[in-house]
């Protein structure tokens, strides 16, 4: 066989070998099972709600909105806030309270 | 409230490391007129302002709300006293000396001493200062203080909450304050997690065990129809 036609099979061979991308779909990945189906379930969301201080959440609760935390700048955790005055050399502050500083009623 | 005030937010934000956390949910009262119309008030919330060094030491609590200049002036305190608990020596028995000094002053109707800032003598630094615990030697009659305490009096149509906001100040600054120096001259070096459940139910009188915040008996005493709507609970 010449080198022509032998590198011409070689070309075929190679072809019909190679994987199908543009012609066959693309199987979908499996998707992740989550056994959890529906929202939240309560005692979740409660927990959620009760752990402060949290990032901003949207209406935890119609009858007491979201609103700003006052003027401080507070740190999101008293831990974070031991973490700070360690480099600072500062007092710590820490406000206790029944509710969130962040809702409208507290 | 205390934290909308520029002059008080911006205090603590200067010299502060401030974290605030809730102890439980606050419980609410919710009206509903039946025609649209609802009011939503809270029923019991308390507060308390710690202040503590940077390895979570409690330092000294500030029980429940205050005006915001009174607040200030104790915030101001906190730093010194801050200072105060870092000068040379064991920190936990100045701290001892400390709450027990300013809770016999106010067992006695004395004003407690203050933290004031003096000039100690020269150093490779330059002049230091040191601070120093001062008995006032003042009559801690609630009257006074409040009234010292306290702003000029609100418009007519909002004196009625600033008179309950400075009878809280000056019982904050009598009974409540002495419980909180007897408990700490009594404990040893603790956090504020440690005295939590105790401050909320001993001096705060809102017991965070008990479902009913200790209003149970208050809320039920007149209710015709406990008896009725515990049977069909039961059922």
């Amino acid at each position: 066989m010449s080198r022509t036609r032998l590198f011409l099979s070689a070309c075929c061979a190679a072809a019909l070998t190679a994987p199908q991308k543009s012609s066959q779909p693309a199987t979908p990945a499996k998707p992740d099972v989550d056994s959890v189906k529906g929202p939240i379930n309560p005692p979740v969301q409660k927990t959620i709600a009760e752990t402060a201080p949290a990032p901003r959440l949207a209406m935890i609760d119609a009858d007491n909105p979201w609103v700003e935390p006052g003027k401080v700048k507070w740190h999101k955790s008293f831990a974070d806030a031991r973490k700070a005055a360690e480099n600072s050399g500062k007092p710590v502050l820490l406000f206790q309270m029944m509710g969130r500083l962040d809702q409208q009623f507290t | 409230m205390l934290f909308s005030s520029d002059e008080v937010s911006q205090y603590i934000t200067d010299n502060f490391e401030p974290a605030w956390e809730s102890v439980r949910p606050v419980p609410l009262v919710t009206i509903d007129f039946g025609n649209g119309h609802k009011i939503t008030r809270t029923l019991n919330g308390n507060v308390a302002t710690h202040v503590c060094a940077a390895d979570g030491t409690l330092l000294d609590v500030l029980p429940g709300v205050y005006t915001a200049e009174e607040y200030k002036r104790q915030l101001e305190q906190f730093v010194l006293l801050h200072r105060y608990a870092q000068l040379p020596g064991p920190a936990h028995a100045r701290l001892k000396v400390y709450h027990e000094q300013q809770a016999a002053l106010l067992a006695k109707q004395k004003a407690p001493a203050s933290l004031v800032e003096v000039r100690g003598g020269p150093s490779i630094l330059g002049i230091e200062t040191t601070v120093q615990l001062v008995a006032s030697g003042r009559s801690n009659r609630g009257v006074d203080r409040a009234a010292s305490a306290a702003p000029p009096a609100p418009p007519a149509e909002k004196i009625a909450g600033w008179k309950e906001l400075a009878e809280d100040t000056r019982i904050n600054e009598s009974l409540r304050r002495r419980l909180i120096h007897e408990k700490l001259a009594a404990t040893g070096k603790v956090q504020p997690k440690d005295i939590t459940k105790w401050l909320y139910k001993e001096v705060l009188k809102a017991d965070l065990d008990d479902p009913h915040l200790g209003l149970g008996e208050l809320l039920n005493r007149q209710y015709p129809f406990a008896a009725e709507d515990a049977a069909t609970k039961k059922k």
